[in-house]
């Protein structure tokens, strides 16, 4: 139970609006789950870009003590790439503390991957100073988000007709079927209802048919009979008049193909791009990240099919992964496949499929990040019980649940190219994202498993320290730092492969006449520092749910002050000082 | 010939003339002498044109000439590209590309009118300009801070120029007592060279090396963390070595690699390139069997381009009378960027090898050892044998201050038999044994060596089978190098290193260019001399000049730019040319015509290479009809031919249902050759026409 009676002092100077202070200093309702929030935001429904931009600057303005909203550079067609820093600055600046960067939406058509993150910047605000854990993480840690990564594929998913799987690609015109032109042959919405349907086209000697029970479906017929019908593709015309339709819709590429890591070139890796950073998403995001060596965690939200994805992305990249690294991410995952009911913690490459150049990837093989991705919503979930419903269960979840919104009737068409079509089916809301019922559900308990993971990034204290005479004048300190947290300081890859730097334990206030490394505090000898013993270099980090011990030598009079100091690129650094005397340090 | 302003120009920018690198460097232009030269040159000539392609880190400006008649469709025709000076080291490509720029205008204006040539003569002046400064020190990429020590500052302990000759050499220290291990001894054939004892002869190590220098930052490593850079040559996709510190953050990460790669891909009407770098591609033709990691990406060139570079290799050969060139390693360097992505006909070349001093011997035989070794066949992954090379990255080695901060170093490793294995590490310091048994039924081995290091992370092939390795540090004395397997390589691997000579010096090519040095009253070798190192105590400073065996005297340099001219001519004549045959048409009936095209390549070059072909970068050479699709009865109405070889011909045929007499037009377009509008009428006595396709209609 929380009954913490937090108050916030720079949150107090900056709020003007008495009735909100009140209820922002007390906590009693937060025992009831009940949060009161300076925003009110719906989370039953979706977005659009411009709806996700005045819910960012509400939030920001709302927020201003935790929440800082900058643009970080412009898509394809100038939207802007929104990034919102959550950050306590009076337990100090974001840049000293883990972070945890959390982003959505790469993939246009993905879109309740932006709900999500939107979901946890609310959350986490509101949360703030009513709910104990959350206020504990937002004080410890700082995240980045990027709700939108492919602001143009969102953008132009709300605002035309769209499968559920199309505005994957960014908008960059790009000449898909090697013609000399740009994205001239995409589908159409030939029979005006808001979504780019399928459409089957009549033919004597047909592969398909209507299901006899229940016409709107259509189903393959068995070997040796005849059906009426074949799958003629997305709507549309062959609006090029090369023979074939919709071989070059906008854009065309994938823009979680343009990391830096395992990156290979299009023709191994469809969508991958010229370079990576080619565009102009990946290129702000990446510059961004490169910058923040802070960052201990990621996650990057898309759909579709309830998992929890991990690197490698290639099957020659397992040998990357160091068993410490697979152990830290097997407990996290375990964790998440908990709580999130139907959902599977997988590896890309061995359950999903092959990916070059992908961005978890780059995040935990380029830079040593924690990373999750996160495939949103399953068909599971439609029956509750973990099985994929049927055509029928399904066609009745829609009548009888969705009251038939995301269903657009068959109606014959007269095709140009096809003759006689029927166009329907499914609209673009009828896969990949949950129905906005489910979508509070679906965001908290990704945020919950995203929160978890963010409370694991490495947290660093002193243990036992102690103190010993060695001579007259001569000091020896042993001491241990612990980490609780589950993820640690340097991650194997990172150590292995020499990223970023590595921690340095350093005395300071008092020569340093020898140090070194010891297995722990019993072990009766040390691995000496040969230069510059006041600096001990662990290129290993310190192990989550675990500690590393080390052992100084100083000269120095008794009862003077010296500094310990240790310094984590993916924690925050801690200092202590000790003196000189006789004892285990307290 | 070069004005006598600019020779004198040139002249001035050397130091003294009595230090080792005045006399390297004398001849060769710096920034300032290059931007004369080029600007002279763009203002001599109508025919050429001076911009930049972009700026350096530092703010210097990166040159292209561009050459043609008619500078408005320059962009339009295909274009070779001549690059050079990727590698601050490499100065001789940087005076060949601006000399054949200007031989090209003085002989060769004639060709201009059909072909473009741009011209990028320094690609790295701020890496080239450090080694142009006070003190050469073989500086090799860019100038971005790189903390190469990983203390947590950059750039704070460089070489020093102890001795004040005006170049960074080495310091070997004899007898370096407990607080430097010996790791080498002078050769006995040959005691101005170092080499790693061979225990079997009796040899022990006596001597410590290290970098010229001092230690700054008190970290026990002398000249361990200098001016950082991003070697430009290892900083494009190309099998891009991910971890390496010296192939930068991310792959295009300096603004001089990015400015390169945007003006590649800007320009699609480039079709062949050479640069004039550190590799080479002609002298030794890259092995056509080596895959990646990947199993689908060629390590060298794609077996369909054998052919192709065969010939362009004879052809190298005949024109520059070059023989002997080094192998490095090609991971992410530019050329080979251009070849396995971009599906340009990329040339490579060091522009001057080793010159033979050794009168007696037949040419041919000491050129042996740079020739390509024979492949080994096909390997089976069951079994772990033979000889095999594979490139590595050393990066900064603990406790041992001689070592640079990143190089290419070799591994070789012999099979015993079943499962023993030994090999060596060989770096340019000199080579590190190690011995490793394999466990029964195991297919990775634990090598042991002798060495003080901090991690290395290598990945070479066994008998087929790649492995990564970790060499695990830091402490003194034994380290383990634990081998896993990682997958299997398919196809043999990479061709292996020739076998060291035995006899005589322990490395017959660096004796041989001490030897030529010593023919040029020792220009690149600065002969060991006592220094009192305020660290070390009583040391020799000595070895190589950097840059010596990459740069001949500035005499040879107009020599050696017109052999180079009359390859950049002869490639030029050799390009791919188009040309429509037909269209021959037949009247199968009323209103309905039969039309037969070919696109004939006139030229020896294809229009695209077997890499370019499978890697799609490229637009293909594509024929659109625009008769509507209703009234063609058979046939595509956009056809592409993705290569046509040289002297090749694409057919296309269509039988088409149209009034007699009706207006037929077929666009072709062609990013590397041009766009044509080939225009005619359903009629069997026709006569087409064939004129540019207008700008709207692409």
């Amino acid at each position: 139970m929380n009954r913490s009676r937090r108050i916030i002092l720079g949150a107090l100077a900056s709020l003007a609006a008495a009735p909100l202070l009140a209820l922002f200093t007390t906590t009693d309702v937060a025992a009831q789950q009940q949060l009161d929030a300076r925003v009110e935001i719906a989370w039953n429904r979706f977005y659009d870009f411009h709806e996700v931009e005045d819910i960012l600057k509400r939030l920001a303005e709302a927020h201003p003590e935790l929440l800082t909203l900058e643009s970080i550079g412009k898509s394809e067609q100038g939207r802007d790439m929104w990034l919102m820093i959550l950050n306590n600055p009076e337990t100090g600046p974001h840049e000293e503390k883990p972070a945890m960067y959390i982003e959505g939406s790469v993939h246009g058509n993905e879109i309740q991957a932006t709900e999500t993150t939107l979901y946890s910047i609310w959350y986490l605000v509101t949360a703030y100073g009513q709910v104990k854990p959350l206020t504990d993480l937002v004080d410890r840690v700082a995240f980045y988000f990027v709700p939108v990564v492919n602001p143009d594929g969102r953008a132009a998913w709300f605002e035309g007709p769209a499968t559920p799987h199309m505005y994957r690609s960014g908008l960059r015109p790009t000449d898909v079927d090697f013609d000399g032109r740009k994205d001239e042959d995409g589908p159409e919405d030939l029979t005006q209802t808001g979504s780019i349907n399928v459409m089957w086209r009549v033919d004597p000697h047909g592969t398909h048919r209507r299901n006899p029970r229940d016409p709107r479906i259509i189903e393959r017929v068995e070997p040796g009979e005849k059906g009426d019908l074949s799958f003629a593709g997305w709507e549309g015309v062959d609006r090029d008049g090369d023979g074939r339709r919709n071989e070059d819709p906008r854009g065309g590429y994938d823009m979680n193909r343009n990391w830096p890591s395992d990156w290979r070139p299009d023709h191994i890796q469809r969508g991958a791009g010229e370079f990576p950073f080619s565009y102009p998403e990946t290129r702000s995001i990446g510059e961004f990240i490169l910058g923040r060596p802070n960052i201990a965690a990621g996650q990057s939200y898309h759909n579709t099919g309830g998992m929890l994805l991990r690197g490698p992305g290639a099957a020659y990249r397992e040998s990357v992964y160091p068993r410490s690294d697979i152990q830290v991410y097997d407990k996290l995952g375990r964790a998440g496949e908990e709580m999130l009911p139907f959902y599977n913690y997988w590896i890309i490459h061995a359950d999903l499929y092959t990916v070059h150049g992908g961005f978890v990837n780059w995040l935990a093989e380029g830079l040593g990040i924690a990373s999750f991705t996160n495939e949103l919503w399953t068909d599971r979930r439609i029956l509750q019980s973990g099985e994929n419903p049927s055509a029928e269960q399904r066609m009745r979840w829609q009548d009888r649940v969705l009251f038939g919104q995301t269903f657009d009737e068959w109606q014959e068409y007269d095709h140009p190219e096809l003759g006689p079509v029927i166009i329907g089916g499914g609209t673009k809301f009828s896969s990949r994202i949950p129905p906005p019922f489910m979508l509070e559900e679906e965001c908290h308990r990704n945020f919950a498993f995203t929160m978890f993971h963010a409370m694991n990034m490495p947290e660093l204290s002193f243990g036992w320290i102690e103190v010993a005479r060695a001579a007259e004048g001569l000091w020896r300190i042993t001491l241990e730092i612990e980490n609780p947290r589950i993820i640690p300081t340097r991650m194997g890859i990172a150590a292995q492969n020499g990223i970023g730097l590595p921690d340095r334990m350093t005395v300071e206030g008092a020569e340093v006449v020898a140090s070194g490394t010891m297995n722990h505090r019993f072990d009766r000898t040390m691995t000496p520092v040969p230069h510059r013993p006041h600096t001990i270099f662990n290129e290993n980090g310190v192990p989550g749910e675990g500690r590393t011990t080390y052992r100084f030598f100083v000269r120095g009079e008794e009862g003077a002050d010296v500094r310990l100091r240790y310094i984590a690129e993916k924690a925050r650094d801690i200092e202590k000082t000790v003196t000189l005397r006789e004892g285990v340090v307290e | 010939m070069l004005p006598a302003s600019l020779l004198t120009l040139s002249a001035q920018t050397s130091t003294a003339q009595t230090s080792p690198n005045a006399a390297l460097r004398d001849g060769y232009m710096d920034h300032d002498g290059l931007r004369a030269r080029v600007r002279a040159l763009a203002g001599s000539s109508a025919m050429c044109t001076l911009d930049t392609i972009g700026e350096s880190r530092e703010g210097r400006e990166l040159f292209v000439l561009t050459l043609s008649d008619d500078h408005t469709q320059a962009h339009k025709r295909p274009a070779l590209l001549i690059t050079a000076g990727l590698d601050g080291r490499h100065w001789v490509g940087t005076e060949t590309a601006v000399r054949v720029a200007e031989r090209l205008l003085e002989h060769n204006g004639a060709s201009l009118s059909e072909v473009t040539v741009y011209v990028i003569p320094r690609v790295n002046p701020d890496g080239t300009g450090r080694n142009f400064g006070p003190v050469n020190e073989g500086h090799i990429g860019t100038l971005r801070p790189v903390d190469l020590d990983r203390d947590g500052v950059a750039n704070e302990d460089g070489p020093n120029d102890l001795n004040a000759d005006g170049v960074i050499t080495m310091m070997r220290l004899a007898d370096p007592g407990l607080a430097h291990k010996p790791t080498h001894l002078p050769d006995p054939d040959e005691p101005r060279l170092m080499k790693t004892p061979d225990w079997a002869k009796g040899e022990r190590a006596t001597h410590a090396l290290f970098i010229e220098g001092i230690d700054e930052d008190g970290d026990g490593r002398i000249a361990e963390d200098g001016a950082g850079g991003v070697d430009l040559d290892r900083n494009f996709m190309h099998l891009w070595p991910e971890y390496a510190l010296d192939a930068g953050p991310h792959q295009l990460s300096e603004p001089e690699s990015m400015a390169l790669a945007r003006f590649v891909i800007d320009r699609p009407n480039i079709t062949m390139a050479i640069t004039y770098g550190r590799h080479d591609n002609v002298v030794n033709v890259p092995d056509h069997r080596g895959r990646d990691i990947n199993r689908r990406i060629p390590t060298g060139i794609d077996e369909g381009d054998k052919a192709l570079f065969d010939e362009l290799s004879k052809l190298f050969k005949e024109t520059t009378g070059q023989k002997r060139a080094p192998k490095e390693d090609i991971a992410g360097s530019f050329h080979a960027w251009l070849y396995a992505q971009r599906a340009v006909t990329s040339v490579a070349t060091v522009v001057w090898g080793r010159p033979d001093i050794d009168e007696k011997k037949p040419e041919g035989d000491d050129a042996k050892a740079d020739e390509p070794v024979e492949a080994a066949p096909a390997a089976d992954p069951n079994r772990v044998a033979g000889s095999w090379a594979g490139s590595i990255a050393l990066p900064a080695m603990e406790g041992m201050g001689e070592m640079p901060d990143s190089l290419d170093a070799t591994i070789e490793l012999d099979t015993e038999d079943e499962t023993t294995v030994s090999g060596s590490v060989v770096t340019m310091m000199g080579e590190l044994s190690l011995r490793g048994e394999r466990e029964p039924g195991a297919t990775a081995f634990t090598l042991v060596g002798d060495m003080s290091g901090a991690p290395i992370v290598v990945e070479f092939n066994i008998g087929g089978d790649i492995m990564r390795a970790q060499i695990r540090g830091p402490f003194p004395g034994a380290a383990t190098l634990d081998a896993t397997r990682v997958g299997a390589a398919p196809g043999a691997p990479d061709a292996p290193r020739a076998a060291r000579a035995k006899g005589g010096p322990s490395d017959a090519e660096e004796a041989a260019w001490l030897k030529y040095s010593d023919s040029r009253g020792g220009v690149g070798f600065v002969e060991w001399e006592s220094f009192d190192h305020p660290q070390l105590g009583e040391v020799e400073i000595g070895g190589w000049v950097p840059g010596f065996k990459m740069n001949p005297p500035a005499s040879e340099l107009d020599d050696l730019a017109e052999k180079q001219a009359d390859f950049a001519v002869a490639l030029i004549e050799r390009r791919p040319r188009l040309r429509v045959q037909g269209p021959e048409i037949t009247r199968l009936g009323p209103g309905l015509y039969e039309v037969r095209l070919a696109i004939v390549n006139d030229g020896w070059l294809p229009t695209n290479t077997a890499m370019g072909e499978q890697a799609r970068a490229m637009l293909p050479t594509v024929l659109r009809l625009t008769t509507p699709l209703e009234q063609i009865v058979s046939g595509q109405r956009v056809d592409r031919a993705w290569r046509i070889e040289g002297f090749g011909r694409h057919e296309a045929h269509w039988m088409l249902a149209v009034e007699d007499g009706a207006p037929i037009e077929i666009e072709l377009l062609d990013d590397q050759l041009g766009d044509m509008l080939i225009a005619f009428s359903a009629s069997e006595t026709t006569t087409p026409t064939i004129s540019p396709l207008p700008e709207e209609r692409r």
